[in-house]
Formats: structure tokens, C-alpha cells, sequence
């Protein structure tokens, strides 16, 4: 491996480095047992933290081939170097398994008080394997381990397994959940966690409702050694400073639902399934209208000042119902699906959020269905009597509760969009709006090219965050509308930059606190862990982590043919306002994609060399990586 | 366009739609301003802050000179203005907008 280390940081006799316990613990769920495992200082410093040590130990814990609900896929969650450091937005924990949607690797984060108490049990990450019994609630108090009954807990939601919990265990303890979707195996269940935050992406609620957890309840009173370096008190006020700078101002205002009034005027709003670019009935959803009539807080995650979560209340006559809303969550519950309603984007937010689903998915998967009802492909006798017009809120409210629960046309629809179009076939795969079987973000890809390769490439399919390539496109950078070979650096770049956020952590809304985050996260995190690292191995640990993540996919049966887009995407054109069309050729993403392999000296089919993975450190890792037919993104086992 | 003359210096009227905080802090979604039909993101700008003094400190600068790096201008949807010369035509309408698309 290359080595670019600076000097490692001195640390006075009062400054104890506390960002790793350099071990984990990895809990049998079948056997009832656990055991300390030591992480070695060259793990730590190539793979980080978060995401980036998750892909790690997922590589290492997840048996090649396996079936994601398997008792052997390994469900991981990790802290970060940097919570409990008390650096803005540094409280993430990331969670990662194989992916019951894609078959791939499944990889999300969540903003809490569950990274910093993980910490405090002494560990880094937990490791869970087998599955247990019956219904267990696993209760980790530093490093004792029990398998608490949880058959009480069974049928709750989120927020009332958090509260059971917390009233039998300590008002103090941290719990991380699943509620009835993950209970049931919906594919797209998400981990509840602090009060109502989502794990949200991949299926990971899924997973963990395969293994029978029912939640997971953390306590830690291992002293973390305080820091009393004056450099990172002075660092660490100076975020919080620019942290409240203008850069941000979007997200303290009105928060990530400003997106919906100029995405819906940039033509990059998805609608009725991605059949539009912008939706006539947008104005009661946009953030401007929620902040003014809607809105009754602010929240902030663990640790963080920016505080960007607006919670939003329904005010018609009917029950009060209250939710967090952020624009992904306002785009797949409204225009995605024809909601116009504020009350009813509330309610269905509020009802994804109490059951553990993705709402991004759940949208996703429901928007699928309301297209196929509208062209006779899912009838009435389908839906169970549901009128699955796109724009019926009460539809869409009783498809949610029939997902959740799996009943009827729920059994179809929890297997997320590419499945139930594999089920259904009759043409409809070409409306299933996924990526490797992720249902896609709102981000109109025919009118954001570089996002498009973004969402094309990424390892854990449709996602907009593990590459943040939109940047460019709301840039003067490039032309948003042309599809471009230099859209290849962007994006792979893009992907590094985001690898290092995830794996530290830090928030991607920390938006122009760094001039230079390479440099200064080196130095924070020399700081912070009193382990070497410079600028490069920071960059060098982005690339080797994204890299990781592309090796599993392609142990686990990647082919370049899975870096794709939707059929829909490459064949039907967005109308501007000008008049004129724009679209997406197959020709051109592939132009595009063709640009980031090489960009990322990866061979022309998207294999990676041996040179590469000598120069990142992973050919001891990749030697036995035997690509397998990928078995979950197979219509034959759907038959 | 009005021209004062056959050989140029024409301006043309242009509307700025306002989004976010710079929507909710003036409670006005457009604003028109008159410019020189070759003009610049900068020109914009100061017309702007000439005809909308509620924008400055919020889109624009305290003194309304310069945009604020919180947010960008995007004409009709099609292009992102930056330091270059433009040519307006009426009708034309400049977005301005959150420079932070994330969400």
C-alpha cells in the first residue's frame, strides 16, 4: 500500500485520543453469544469509520452468494471516529447488510445519539449474525450481551417500541428499531432510531426483522477520555460558526423541502411515476407553503447546529398528525404519486415513519402500481377494491397500511417496484422507476445529466447522496441538459468526497465549512484518533472505500449491464419550457459511463484491475472474489 | 425591448422569480427589472437590489452589490449565470434560488 502519513499529531499528557475502541463486537444471534474482536490500527486508518469500515466488515462477514434474509447476512452497525468529538454533525452511525432490494451491497446512515452511544459501550461497531428464535430485543450495557424477549414488542410501532423500551430499560437508553414493515419482511423497511430518524434506505429494517430483532437497546457508561486539546475546541467552535454561515441558510429556514418549488421550476421534479418533470399542483407541498402554514418546529440531529428537520403538522379537521419532512420524503408521497394535499403528504409521511418503511421506496413502488392501474395492467379485482389513481390520498393511505402488513395487493407491492413488475410483467418493468432494484430519488435524471450517471454507477443503486452529483448539474459548471464524458470525473470524484463525509462523519449539509475538507478532516482527525493521516490517504481512503463497495457488488455477480437506468430514462423525452425536448440515449449514458470507469482506471466493462487493487491495498481482500449469478435480481426465482 | 438608439443600448424588461427565503422574506414571487439587453449576472444583481431592498442581507449582499454565496441565478431555467456577458431577451426570466441543491 502506498503510505503518504504526515507526522502523527503529539498528544500532551491531558489529550487522550478517543475516536476508536480499535475493536467490535460480533454477536451470534443463534447461539446467544458474543465475543470482542480487535480491529487492526491499518483497518482503522484505511476504511475510516462509518460506511467506510462497515464496507469492510461486511466484506469480511458476508458469505459470498448469500441470501439476504439468510440468518448468514451479516447485519453491521458502525460509529465513526469522530462522534463524540463533539464536531458538528459528527453523530452518524452507519448500518450495512446485503440488500434484500438490489442483491447488493446495502448501505445507510442515520443522524443520532445511537452513534455516540455505541461508542460509549467501548466498541466501534456491532456485528450481528445468525437470527434468532423468537422476537428478541438485544440489549447491549457496555459488553454485556442479552437476548431480551420481545414477543410483547411485536405488532408496535417505531415510536411506541422506542417508548416501551425506554420506560422498561431507562429513559437513557438508545434504541434502534424496526416496526411492523420489518417485522414482516417489507423490502424496504428502514431502522428507526432517537425518536423517529430513519436508517432509511437498501431494506436494512428487512434484514434485521429476517434475523427476528425486533430493536436493539444501547447503554454505554464506558468513560470516553475527554479531549482537552485547545485546537479542537477552537476547531470545533469554528464549524459551529460556519456551520450557521449563509451556506446553510437553506436548511436552518426552510429546510431540504425548498427543493420542491425550484426543482418543480428547473424541470428535475419527478411526477406521476417520472412521466413528468414538474408537477401543475405543486404549490401546497412546496417548502415555502409547508414552512408557512405547516410547520410547528425545528429539530436538530445528535450534535448537530445546523438543524435542517422541519416537523410539520396536518391543521384540517381531521385526527392531528405530525412528521419530519424533508424533500425526498415530500416527493415520493406527492408528486411522485399525484399528491397535492399537504394534510395527506403529512399523513402518509407520518404513517412510512410509525411503520419503518423507506419513504423514497415506498413512493417509488406505490407510483409503479398507480401507473400499471392506469393502464389496466393492475385492475380493481388486483388492488383489492382500491382505487389506485395516481393523486387518490386515501389510496394511498390504505396501499401503505396494505404494504406494511403485506396484505393483498401489499404483498405484492412490499417487493418494491422491480420485483412486483418481474411478478406482473405485461410491459411493466419499462415504469419501474429502480437502479440495481432501488426505487429512484428526486432527482429527474434526463434534465440532470451528471446525476444520471451518478444514479447509473452507484453502488447501492438509485441513490443521489453516495455521489452528491447534482452539485454540478445546479452549477455553471456544466450544462445540466448535454451528456458529457467529463461527467466521469465528477461523478467519481463526487463519490470519494462523499465516501470520506460518510465514513468520518460528517453531514453533507455542512456546506462550505471546509476550504479544503481533505486537509482540514486530516488534521481533525489526527486530532481526534492520535493516528497518522495526511490529505492523500484521506482521498486515497474515499477512492479504496468506493472500490470495496464495487468489489462486493461484483463478487456478489455485478455485471456492467446493472449500471444502468430505468427503460423509461433512455426512451422518452421532458418537455422544457421553451418547447423543446430533452432526454436520455443509451448511447450517451453510456458515453458517460464509459468516462468513469476510466476515470476511476477501471477496465472498459467496469472490472477492476489487479493494479488498481494493488495501489488501494485490497488484493489480499479481492483474491477470492468469485463473481456469482446474483440470484436476487432473477426473475426466475420469482416464478 | 426599448432602444434608445438604432445603433444599440437597448434594455430589456426581465422578471426575477424569487424561491425560498428570498420568496417568504419580500412575500413576493416576481420582481421586474429593466436591463441593458447585454448584460451581466452583476448588472442583474444591482438592478435588483435597486428595485428590491428587502432581498439585501438574505439573496443579496448587505448593500445589494453582490449575491450572497447561498444563492444562485439560473436564466429560464436553462443556464446558471455566472461572470459572463449575457444577451436578454424580453421576456426573459432570471430564477434566483438556494445555491445548495441537496436534499
Amino acid at each position: 500500500m502506498i503510505v503518504f502519513y504526515s507526522s502523527q499529531v503529539r498528544l500532551g499528557d491531558k489529550e487522550q485520543a478517543i475516536g476508536y475502541h480499535k475493536k467490535y463486537l460480533l454477536i451470534d444471534l443463534t447461539t446467544e453469544s458474543s465475543k470482542q474482536v480487535p480491529l487492526d490500527q491499518d483497518v482503522l486508518t484505511d476504511f475510516l469509520g462509518g460506511i467506510g469500515l462497515g464496507t469492510y466488515l461486511l466484506y469480511k462477514h458476508c458469505p459470498l452468494g448469500v441470501e439476504p434474509f439468510s440468518s448468514e447476512n451479516p447485519l453491521i452497525f458502525v460509529t465513526s471516529p469522530l462522534a463524540g468529538s463533539r464536531m458538528t454533525t459528527s453523530s452518524k452511525f452507519a448500518v450495512l447488510a446485503k440488500s434484500p432490494l438490489t442483491g447488493f451491497i446495502g448501505d445507510s446512515l442515520s443522524s443520532s445519539f445511537i452513534a455516540t452511544e455505541l461508542k460509549k459501550t467501548g466498541f466501534d461497531a456491532l456485528v450481528l449474525k445468525g437470527s434468532s428464535k423468537s422476537p428478541t430485543l438485544l440489549s447491549i450495557h457496555n459488553s454485556k450481551v442479552e437476548f431480551l424477549d420481545a414477543s410483547e414488542l411485536i405488532g408496535f410501532t417505531t415510536s411506541q417500541t422506542e417508548s416501551a423500551i425506554k420506560s422498561s430499560l431507562g429513559t437513557s437508553t438508545r434504541v434502534a428499531c424496526i416496526g411492523p414493515a420489518g417485522e414482516n419482511l417489507v423490502r424496504y423497511a428502514s431502522i428507526s432510531n432517537d425518536g423517529g430518524r430513519q436508517a432509511g434506505r437498501c431494506g436494512l429494517g428487512a434484514v434485521m426483522g429476517s434475523k427476528n430483532v425486533k430493536a436493539i437497546a444501547l447503554k454505554g457508561t464506558e468513560k470516553m477520555p475527554i479531549i482537552s486539546s485547545d485546537w479542537l475546541n477552537d476547531r470545533g467552535q469554528e464549524l459551529t460558526r460556519k456551520s450557521l454561515g449563509p451556506a446553510t441558510e437553506k436548511y436552518r429556514t426552510l429546510g431540504t423541502i425548498a427543493n420542491v418549488s425550484v426543482f418543480n421550476r428547473m424541470k428535475t421534479l419527478p411526477t406521476l411515476n417520472f412521466q413528468e418533470a414538474s408537477f401543475n399542483e405543486a404549490e401546497g407541498i412546496t417548502g415555502e407553503h409547508l414552512n408557512q402554514s405547516h410547520k410547528i418546529n425545528s429539530a436538530h440531529c445528535a450534535n448537530c447546529t445546523i438543524g435542517c428537520e422541519k416537523i410539520l403538522a396536518t391543521n384540517d379537521r381531521n385526527t392531528i398528525s405530525q412528521s419530519r419532512m424533508e424533500y425526498e420524503s415530500a416527493f415520493a408521497l406527492g408528486p411522485l404519486v399525484g399528491i397535492s394535499d399537504p394534510n395527506a403528504l403529512i399523513r402518509a409521511s407520518h404513517a412510512c415513519n410509525e411503520a419503518g418503511i423507506d419513504t423514497i421506496s415506498a413512493g417509488g413502488t406505490i407510483a409503479w402500481a398507480m401507473e400499471s392501474f392506469s393502464k389496466n395492467i393492475l385492475t380493481l379485482k388486483d388492488t383489492d377494491g382500491i382505487d389506485l389513481s395516481f393523486g387518490n390520498a386515501k389510496s394511498l393511505m390504505n396501499t401503505l397500511q396494505k404494504i406494511v402488513n403485506r396484505d393483498g395487493i401489499g404483498e405484492l407491492l412490499a417487493e418494491g417496484s422491480f420485483r412486483a413488475s418481474e411478478l406482473v410483467g405485461r410491459g411493466s418493468n419499462n415504469w419501474a422507476m429502480h437502479v440495481k432494484g432501488l426505487e429512484m430519488p428526486g432527482y429527474e435524471p434526463r434534465t440532470l445529466k451528471t446525476m444520471a450517471l451518478g444514479l447509473a454507477v452507484s453502488t447501492r443503486g438509485a441513490c443521489h447522496n453516495r455521489s452528491s452529483a447534482y452539485e454540478a448539474d445546479f452549477s455553471s459548471k456544466v450544462d445540466r441538459f448535454k451528456a458529457t464524458p467529463d461527467r466521469g470525473k465528477i461523478t467519481a470524484e463526487g463519490e470519494d468526497h462523499s465516501a470520506v463525509l460518510d465514513s468520518l462523519t460528517w453531514c453533507k449539509f455542512l456546506r462550505k465549512a471546509f476550504v479544503d475538507l481533505y486537509e482540514e478532516s486530516a488534521e481533525i482527525y489526527q486530532h481526534v484518533t492520535g493516528l497518522p493521516m495526511s490529505a492523500d490517504n484521506l482521498k486515497y481512503a474515499g477512492e479504496r472505500i468506493n472500490n470495496l463497495k464495487k468489489l462486493f457488488n461484483i463478487r456478489e455477480g455485478w455485471t456492467r449491464s446493472d449500471d444502468t437506468l430505468p427503460p423509461r430514462i433512455l426512451s422518452q423525452e421532458i418537455q422544457k419550457d421553451s418547447g423543446t425536448v430533452v432526454g436520455l440515449s443509451q448511447v450517451d449514458l453510456d458515453v458517460m459511463i464509459s468516462a468513469y470507469y476510466r476515470a476511476r482506471n477501471w477496465a472498459s466493462d467496469g472490472s477492476i484491475p489487479d493494479v488498481k487493487l494493488h495501489e488501494l491495498g485490497l488484493i489480499d481482500l479481492a483474491s477470492n472474489n468469485i463473481p456469482v449469478h446474483n440470484p436476487h435480481l432473477s426473475s426466475r426465482r420469482l416464478n | 425591448m426599448v432602444c434608445t438608439n438604432k445603433h444599440g443600448h437597448c434594455t430589456v424588461e426581465i422578471i426575477v422569480e424569487l424561491f425560498g427565503l428570498a420568496k417568504m422574506a419580500t412575500g413576493r414571487s416576481e420582481i421586474s427589472i429593466r436591463l441593458p439587453n447585454i448584460s451581466s449576472a452583476k448588472d442583474a444583481i444591482n438592478a435588483l437590489g435597486t428595485h428590491c431592498k428587502e432581498l439585501n442581507g438574505i439573496a443579496l449582499s448587505n448593500d445589494g452589490s453582490g449575491l450572497m454565496e447561498s444563492y444562485t441565478m439560473n436564466l429560464n431555467g436553462d443556464m446558471f449565470l455566472d461572470d459572463r456577458t449575457v444577451t436578454f431577451k424580453p421576456g426573459d426570466r432570471i430564477l434566483l434560488f438556494s445555491s445548495q441543491a441537496g436534499g
